[in-house]
């Protein structure tokens, strides 16, 4: 049966059953389908589907599909999705049925950069798992932007207990954990950098997102590789109704999506684009841009199976040309010497839903991930010129390839199982360089290779009160050939001094195996309709770590993944929360408790030498940890003001463990790591002043983050040196900033298509210098002390979005 | 090849320097001792320099008079001996032992340095490593009208080997540290230095120790303060590292806690040539 709605009537078209009703169970029947967007077709993640009358009900998955058992007399269901108009439908039960649901957009109005209009409710009383956070792209756009540009990251960092060393940086720090340890998926596929320009703005194209969904507590069994959270980034699908377009045009940079049917109701497209252009207010020899490009296709195959591919490409490139005439012999030449920075980031997905049966789900994935970077130099001719670099390639890569399987079975509608196995071949080039210079020689670092498999079972239960979502994941990993592992002496520390040679492994051949079992339970009791109680606990093991001891993470840090030297990360947490709802979800509270432990985190050697380092295991050293933190938010869901506020104590530490204790930083004892900022605070606030006008503010408090600060000084052959204090023993000044922005929404011709908005607005309203990092100097005999920060004052922006 | 490093910083350099600026210096004072020694065959004493860090606002350093100084060395055979503990102050901290020490190959060496408040530091045992002869000095032109000269050696094949070079290019003295992970083997491997005299002839006097990792390690760190704390704002600071004290082999004994400072044993090879 599919449903559709004209402007003041209901359609039900019945079509051919999937499956007779159990004849063991006659007073049974199950509905199951889809749930999209009336106007795109775009399938609805997280729509609920409930039996009316009673408490229970199903919500569609990350496809957009459900399954509902109801028995005879349960006749009446109700669908709704936030931002879209909730349906009642009464259903003549005599059959299991295929009912494909469209819902109607609650508000048709354009909705981009609208700040205030769309109905949000961010109840944390349905999720079973504590510490999530659900978002789409209208979110996003509603949020605080850097130029103006909605930006997944910055959004990210407006939520409780997510933070990051500073303005510009890249990544973020969830709970105390490092930047890669958030399993970052778009479409499934992982990502090894998620920023462009260094951290100023996230890969990722607002205009092309469907849903976002951020685990920061507990992480169902499905997921797994890294150590704090997933931000599960899905992609639109494209409508299947009529070819649209949507795009902004920024100060930075302009952005077009375009998306559409290939065959109307069958398959669609999406194609979106993003190119920056803020080069041109530079000298012409230097080169500066971003450009990203994601596609999608999707094909509705038959009822039962669903076929889509999906791509991402994006790159940050960097560089300058050096020209100048040089008297060579009594003879001028041009001379041109061109040197370039660039990283990329490219995934491949394609995924194939089928349905067993109209209770059997499954989703098999091929999935390609790839970072890599580049510095190059070239230079024409012989002659070297003033500050040009010697010729060479230097190039890293780091490279995934996954194949996965997923299954739901949809017991009844308060049970439902889920299984599979996810498998990964990893392939890091740590460095390789190719240079034409005698001075500069050729280096190719051995690859790192790896397998990892990982079968997983969730279990998920709810009853009068209880609810339950548990899991168990088995983690196999191997570090495999072909690769020359160093020997160090046994008995010594590991590093350069006891290298005693090093042993062969052949192609595929294992060199190290790590096991785990990662135990996931999660569960929320209803104190009443309005407040629910929720404790969970996981354990997640992480086989690759990035290896970066700046205080900002750079494009070029490596990825490393553990082998007989690194042990895999093994992190332990333990949450609980709280959440309570007022009378019509006017207001949405929430307090979460969490406690976390790390083993096997990677520290690094007081003076460690990283930078093109063959042996980097030499350098590091392992350390534990832990985090513990209570995070508050409130949000105000109605009238003309809305928004949220939220606050985070936290704290984070780590002590080192090496083998041989001189080692150890602060002689083994327990230091901040370098994004404990016990306080946080993040408002956002958004306020419609009439139909055209609305305006946004957004406030951000966090404690400095710590830094290791010169203490004393002393003479070495005459020559002035520092002494430091233990690590991060100091901090820098609290930071905070305020934007602040007003959109204007033009009501246009109700006959075009075309619709356009403006945002304008202030970004570090009151121009705070936020400190980023210090460094002292000795110079003249006196010492000097310098701040740096990243944004130097008050930012002002202006941005056309248009929609057709 | 750290100008590789220095490339893309750079560039991320011209979006932030305009956003540096200074700010008053804190006391945050924490008085460490330091003990930097060394014994070298080249001058046959054992030299020790025994300090107090100071403030950052003080103007003079603070050598520890009246320390207590013991030289002991393990031999082939695991004998340990006292070689001596009869130093002779030499005013601000300075000590030098009183007879020639001839250090020997192979075996292990280490100081002991007691303090008039009774605290006691002792470095690790110290292996002196095999000389490693300069063979030749060689020059060439590279970028910037610099000159690179490069000093070539033998680097031993069987185990790791650290060096710290120390030339004189007439009065202007470079200091390069350098391990063996590029050239570990090769019999004509090579450190290079650059300066700025190839269209002159200069003086050049190289003087090469191969030493232990902690020396290097010392070294290392020594130079990256150098690097950074003296002179100019320069790019790198902005994406520096954690700041790193100059910790080398010294351990407090009572606390079992490294301290600054460093014990060098080291067999030195001189080559001085005009190029």
């Amino acid at each position: 049966m599919s449903i559709t709605f004209t402007s003041n009537a209901l359609i039900l078209k019945k079509n051919r059953s999937i499956d007779s009703p159990n004849k063991q169970q006659e007073n049974r029947f199950v509905i199951s389908g889809t749930i999209s967007d009336k106007a795109t077709g775009e399938t609805l993640i997280g729509a609920a589907v409930i039996v009316k009358t009673k408490n229970k009900g199903v919500v569609s998955n990350e496809y957009g599909f459900y399954s509902l058992e109801l028995l005879e007399s349960e006749n009446t269901i109700e669908i709704s999705y936030l931002g879209y108009k909730t349906i009642e439908l009464s259903l003549d039960l005599t059959v299991d049925q295929s009912i494909n649901i469209e819902l109607e957009p609650e508000n048709n109005n354009l909705d981009e950069v609208v700040i205030s209009i769309q109905k949000q409710n961010k109840s944390q009383l349905k999720s079973v798992i504590a510490g999530t956070t659900t978002l789409n792209s209208k979110d996003i756009k509603a949020s605080p932007a850097f130029f103006g540009e909605p930006d997944i990251t910055r959004v990210m960092l407006a939520q409780a207990g997510v933070s990051s060393n500073g303005e510009g940086t890249s990544g973020f720090n969830v709970r105390g954990g490092n930047i890669d340890q958030n399993l970052i998926l778009l479409d499934e596929a992982p990502l090894y950098n998620s920023s462009h320009v260094w951290g100023f703005f996230s890969i990722f194209n607002v205009d092309a997102i469907k849903d976002i969904k951020l685990y920061k507590g507990d992480i169902p069994a499905r997921f797994g590789g890294r150590a704090s959270s997933v931000l599960d980034i899905r992609l639109k699908e494209g409508s299947s109704k009529k070819f649209k377009g949507e795009g902004g045009i920024g100060v930075l940079f302009s952005r077009l999506t375009l998306e559409g049917p290939i065959k109307k109701d069958t398959s669609s497209f999406l194609i979106s684009a993003r190119r920056s252009y803020f080069d041109i207010f530079l000298d012409k020899n230097i080169k500066v841009y971003f450009q990203d490009l994601s596609a999608k296709f999707s094909w509705q195959i038959n009822q039962k199976n669903k076929l889509f591919a999906s791509g991402y490409f994006g790159a940050d490139v960097m560089g300058f040309t050096f020209k100048q005439d040089v008297a060579e012999d009594g003879e001028v030449k041009f001379i041109k010497s061109e040197t370039k920075f660039k990283w990329t980031n490219s995934t491949a997905s394609i995924r194939w839903n089928h349905l067993f049966s109209n209770k059997t789900f499954m989703n098999i994935s091929a999935i390609y991930s790839r970072y890599d970077y580049l510095l190059s130099s070239e230079n024409t001719g012989d002659v070297f010129l003033e500050n040009a670099a010697t010729s060479f390639e230097w190039t890293s890569v780091a490279e995934n390839w996954i194949l996965k399987a997923d299954l739901t079975k949809f017991i009844n509608p308060k049970t439902k199982i889920r299984f599979g196995i996810n498998n990964t071949v990893y392939k890091f080039s740590p460095t390789k360089i190719k240079s034409n210079a005698t001075d500069l020689p050729n280096i190719n670092f051995d690859s790192d290779r790896a397998l990892e498999i990982a079968p997983y079972f969730e279990f998920i239960k709810s009853w009068e009160k209880l609810s339950l979502n548990t899991g168990l994941r088995y983690s196999l990993y191997a570090n495999i050939g072909a690769h020359n592992l160093t020997q160090y002496a046994s008995g010594g520390p590991v590093s350069p001094a006891t290298i005693i040679g090093s042993t062969s492994y052949k192609k595929n051949e294992i060199i190290k195996r790590y096991d785990g079992f990662e135990p996931r339970l999660s569960f929320k009791y209803d104190l009443s309709d309005r407040k629910v109680l929720k404790f969970g606990m996981h354990r997640m093991y992480q086989f690759t770590q990035l290896i970066s001891n700046t205080a900002a993470s750079l494009p070029f840090d490596i990825w490393k993944l553990s082998d007989p030297y690194i042990k895999p990360l093994k992190v332990n947490q333990f949450s609980i929360g709280y959440a309570y709802d007022t009378e019509n979800r006017a207001y949405n509270f929430s307090a979460d408790g969490y406690y976390k432990t790390f083993k096997d985190i990677i520290e690094y050697k007081n003076g460690a030498e990283l930078f093109l380092q063959e042996n980097i295991e030499s350098q590091l050293i392992p350390a534990k940890g832990f985090a513990y933190g209570i995070e508050l938010a409130i949000h105000k869901n109605n009238g003309p003001l809305k928004g949220s506020l939220n606050y985070t104590f936290s704290r984070a530490k780590r002590k080192t463990e090496a083998k041989y204790v001189f080692d150890n930083i602060n002689n083994g004892d327990y230091f901040p790591s370098n994004f404990d900022r016990p306080h946080m605070v993040n408002l956002t606030t958004n306020y419609k002043l009439n139909k055209k006008w609305g305006v946004g503010l957004f406030f951000t408090y966090q404690t400095g983050r710590p830094l290791t600060r010169p203490t004393g000084k002393l003479d070495v052959n005459g020559e002035t040196f520092f002494t430091f204090s233990d690590r991060n023993a100091y901090r820098v000044p609290d930071t905070h900033r305020m934007d602040f922005s007003v959109n204007y929404n033009a009501t246009g011709n109700p006959d075009t298509a075309w619709k356009g908005s403006w945002s304008f607005g202030l970004y570090n309203v009151y121009g705070r210098k936020n400190t980023f990092s210090e460094f002292t100097i000795y110079e003249d005999n006196k010492v000097r002390n310098f701040q740096f920060s990243v944004l130097g004052g008050a930012y002002p922006f202006i941005t056309y979005n248009f929609k057709f | 090849m750290k100008q590789l490093k220095i490339i893309p910083l750079i560039l991320a350099c011209m979006l932030f320097t305009q956003c540096v600026k200074e700010i008053p210096v804190e006391d945050n004072f924490e008085a460490e001792i330091v003990i930097v020694g060394q014994l070298l065959n080249d001058t046959n004493h054992c030299e020790v320099r025994v300090q107090e860090s100071v403030s950052l606002f003080n103007t003079e350093f603070n050598g520890i008079e009246s320390a207590s100084i013991s030289v002991y060395s393990e031999n082939a055979t695991g004998e340990n001996l006292l070689i001596t503990n009869a130093f002779t102050e030499q005013g601000n901290g300075s000590y030098s032992s009183n007879l020639p020490i001839d250090p020997v190959s192979g075996d292990y060496y280490w100081i002991e340095v007691l303090l008039e408040d009774g605290r006691v530091f002792m470095s690790e045992k110290t292996k002196l490593k095999p000389v490693v002869t300069i063979n030749s000095i060689t020059k060439r032109l590279g970028f910037d009208d610099s000159t690179l000269y490069n000093f070539i050696f033998s680097d031993p094949v069987d185990e790791n080997n650290f060096y710290i070079l120390r030339v004189l290019f007439g009065e202007d003295p470079i200091t390069i540290a350098a391990s063996d992970v590029v050239f570990n083997g090769n019999e004509t491997a090579s450190i290079e230095v650059e300066n700025y005299y190839y269209n002159q002839t200069v003086l050049v006097k190289a003087k090469m120790q191969n030493v232990n990792y902690f020396t290097y390690q010392y070294y290392i760190n020594l130079l990256s303060q150098s690097n950074t704390n003296n002179g100019d704002f320069s790019p790198e600071l902005l994406f520096a590292p954690p700041s790193v004290n100059l910790l080398g082999n010294i351990v407090e004994k009572h606390t079992n806690r490294r301290v600054l400072g460093v014990f060098t044993v080291a067999y030195t090879s001189e080559k001085i040539v005009n190029l």
